[in-house]
């Protein structure tokens, strides 16, 4: 069953076509050149076209973004501990253009994918000769019971914009010294599994400076997150977790972490089998997600609510020459990231040029992740992964001996260089995408 | 009949990396090292331009932690002999273009008169180029060249005699400043 939206069935789709007819948007003609139309101007989509557009210049690539700026997630988190302005994640599209890729700032709210067609929000239709899709997640609001999204406008998600993470950060500094944060975190999967908990860090180093006699309740729906000992070892050292004073308390699922229903107007969260309520000044519920509405409308994804793809190719398994990628892509082994979605970009490219200049088979391609986390002064961790596809595109999966992540007791040296490292990261990645 | 066969695949791979622009396998490495391993963040190392043995070499060395890393190790790990070969040729054919950064003129000078006396004779013509394999330090990224330093003397990483002779002799004449004016020479190579 699909959420919030009826499926666009086929008849619907081909009469829309009728109606606004194929002038909406011109074309260019599929040809021998051949055209190209990324859904989703993200890390996947943007690095998927501008790759691309660097392989084989002369294809037409169009890139359909619904917002006029991007605001990055990653390095969020950061806003939160007032070392990093919102200003600093808002990206324009202006750089896309000199490579020569059309953007397109409108939705796309259908696919067509048996006669290659995407339609556009205001009625144009858009043909393809191959689909990149990109689009990220959204929320589900229909596992915990009384969240919605007005609900999401007073209890912060801060999972997808910019400015979901400027509300948390103004609640953040309106609340009294004392205060109880709440944090409610999902099962797997989700989007950038660490950043929860690089989200209580920061939180916690907040609270350190600016209301030292507040703290930040965990509640989560797991019962092990990523990198669990390397963030204990920093909430020890730095927050006086485990202690009677700890700025964090975690409580896993079989600890009543997993939130069932919400109470916006008592600003209160139930969880548990015990359904035991906890009450925060600031409740920022990260819900589970899905793979975002492009996908599910157009049938893209399964029972999972994630798109089932082929792991060499990342064509869809339901749709021909679709391809899926980042968040919205079951990827097995590699995480919803930034650095994954880039990767999976990237590889995505090297297939469809290879098809569309008729050279077939191309090698298996290494992909690479890597994510920091930045816990506080002078302290990150981070976790890479080198992973490799099968040749009948069933498994992806981590390289033997590769990958993991930072070992604890690191030393200072190490941590401090993290975090340089991952501020140089964002610079790169960022740099990469937009200029 | 078997060697005709693996020739076959090597043509395909090679036919299928021009009409694609070259090597997929280095575009990975870009979210932290910069497109075309020219750094554009300030801390991780630009990788362009070193020679091919310099690169291999340093990739070994994280695989057997013979080199201090915060994580280069365990990506390191991750490649076979030939992809690091190959990811070393591409890089050694990419041009190093030297960091824009600010530097302090007054020490950059200072330490020229030290770089030329206890470093240049490995690291040539203002550490512009990969000779003997010590990697370029022109125009690299100040934080990066600290890091190094600091790494080295940590002393996990194997470093020639010579230049912990010449360290140590800049120390005993300089302290830490001086050392560090050596470093805003080099990243102040334009
Ligand atoms: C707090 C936090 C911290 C994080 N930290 C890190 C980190 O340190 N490292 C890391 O690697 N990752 C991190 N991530 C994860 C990272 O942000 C995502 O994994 C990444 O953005 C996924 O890329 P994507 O292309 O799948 O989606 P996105 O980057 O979200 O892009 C999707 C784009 O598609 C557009 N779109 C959607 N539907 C349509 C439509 N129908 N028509 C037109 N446009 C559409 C959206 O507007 C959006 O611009 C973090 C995430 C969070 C929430
Ligand atoms: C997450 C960021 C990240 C990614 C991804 C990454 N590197 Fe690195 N790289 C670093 C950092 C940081 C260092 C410094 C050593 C350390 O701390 O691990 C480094 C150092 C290096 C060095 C030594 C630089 C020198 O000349 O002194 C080489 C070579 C290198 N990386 C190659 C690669 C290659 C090849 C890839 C892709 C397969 C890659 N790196 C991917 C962060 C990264
Ligand atoms: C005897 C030759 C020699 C001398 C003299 C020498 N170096 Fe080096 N240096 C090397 C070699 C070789 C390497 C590469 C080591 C490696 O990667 O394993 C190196 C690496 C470095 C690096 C790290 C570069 C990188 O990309 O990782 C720095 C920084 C450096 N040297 C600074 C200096 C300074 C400063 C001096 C003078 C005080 C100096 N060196 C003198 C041979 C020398």
């Amino acid at each position: 069953m699909e959420l919030g939206m009826s499926n666009v069935t086929r008849r619907q789709f081909l009469q829309w076509t009728a109606a606004v007819g194929t002038t909406g948007f011109p074309l260019t003609g599929r040809g021998s050149s051949g055209r190209v139309v990324v859904i989703g101007g993200g890390v996947g989509g943007i690095t998927a076209a501008k790759s691309i557009k660097k392989a084989a210049p002369s294809l037409n690539v169009i890139l359909v973004e619904q917002k006029k700026h991007y605001s990055a997630c990653f390095m969020s988190n950061e806003v939160l501990a007032h070392s990093r302005s919102l200003e600093s994640l808002r990206f324009t599209y202006d750089g896309l253009w000199k490579y020569g890729i059309t953007v397109v700032n409108q939705s796309a709210v259908a696919i067509d994918a048996a006669v290659h067609k995407v339609i556009l929000e205001g009625g144009a239709v858009l043909e393809y000769d191959r689909l990149i899709v990109s689009p990220g997640i959204d929320l589900r609001y229909d596992v915990i019971v009384g969240y919605n999204r007005r609900v999401a406008e007073k209890l912060p998600h801060a999972w997808t914009s910019g400015d979901q993470i400027g509300l948390l950060r103004t609640q953040l500094e309106a609340m009294q010294d004392g205060g109880t944060v709440l944090i409610a975190a999902p099962k797997n999967p989700f989007r950038c599994p660490s950043a929860p908990y690089e989200r209580a860090s920061q939180i916690a180093w907040y609270l350190q400076r600016y209301k030292p006699k507040s703290k930040i309740i965990l509640l989560d729906a797991k019962e092990i997150f990523s990198q669990q000992a390397l963030f204990m070892e920093a909430w020890r050292a730095l927050y006086g977790f485990g202690t009677q004073n700890s700025l964090i308390d975690w409580h896993p699922a079989s600890e009543e972490g997993t939130v069932t229903r919400v109470d916006p107007d008592a600003m209160a969260v139930y969880s548990g089998e015990l359904d035991t309520v906890t009450k925060g000044a600031v409740i920022n519920l990260i819900p589970p997600q899905m793979a975002g509405m492009i996908a599910r409308t157009s049938g893209l994804t399964d029972d999972t609510y994630w798109c089932p793809v082929n792991k060499t190719t990342f064509e869809s398994t339901k749709a021909k020459d679709v391809h899926i990628l980042g968040d919205a892509c079951n990827a097995q082994d590699m995480p919803k990231s930034a650095y994954s979605a880039a990767s999976q970009a990237q590889c995505v490219a090297a297939v469809v040029v290879s098809a569309m200049s008729g050279v077939g088979e191309i090698p298996l391609f290494t992909h690479l992740n890597a994510c920091y986390s930045i816990l506080g002064q002078d302290w990150a961790i981070s976790t890479v992964g080198v992973y490799r596809s099968n040749s009948t595109g069933t498994i992806l999966q981590s390289v033997e001996g590769s990958g993991g992540t930072s070992s604890p007791g690191a030393g200072a040296t190490q941590r401090k260089h993290a975090v340089e490292y991952a501020h140089s990261w964002y610079q790169n990645i960022t740099h990469a995408l937009f200029t | 009949m078997l060697f005709v066969w693996v020739g076959a695949v090597l043509m395909t791979t090679g036919v299928v990396a021009a009409t694609l622009g070259g090597d997929r396998l280095p575009g990975v490495c870009a979210g932290c090292h910069g497109e075309e391993g020219v750094s554009a963040g300030s801390a991780t190392p630009t990788i362009a331009g070193t020679k091919t043995e310099t690169f291999v070499q340093r990739m070994r060395d994280f695989k057997t932690g013979n080199r201090t890393a915060t994580l280069m190790d365990r990506i390191a790990n991750g490649y076979t002999d030939d992809e690091i070969g190959r990811m070393g040729e591409y890089f050694s054919k990419r041009p190093f273009e030297r960091a824009q950064q600010p530097t302090d003129r007054a020490m950059a000078e200072r330490g020229k008169h030290f770089a030329e006396q206890y470093c240049a004779s490995c690291h040539e013509e203002a550490g512009t180029v990969d000779d003997g394999r010590p990697g370029i330090l022109a125009g690299q990224w100040l934080s990066y060249l600290r890091f190094r330093l600091e790494d080295y003397r940590l002393g996990v990483d194997r470093i020639p005699k010579k230049m912990r002779l010449g360290i140590e002799s800049i120390l005993h004449e300089a302290g830490v400043e001086g050392l560090e004016s050596v470093l805003q020479f080099y990243a102040s190579q334009k």
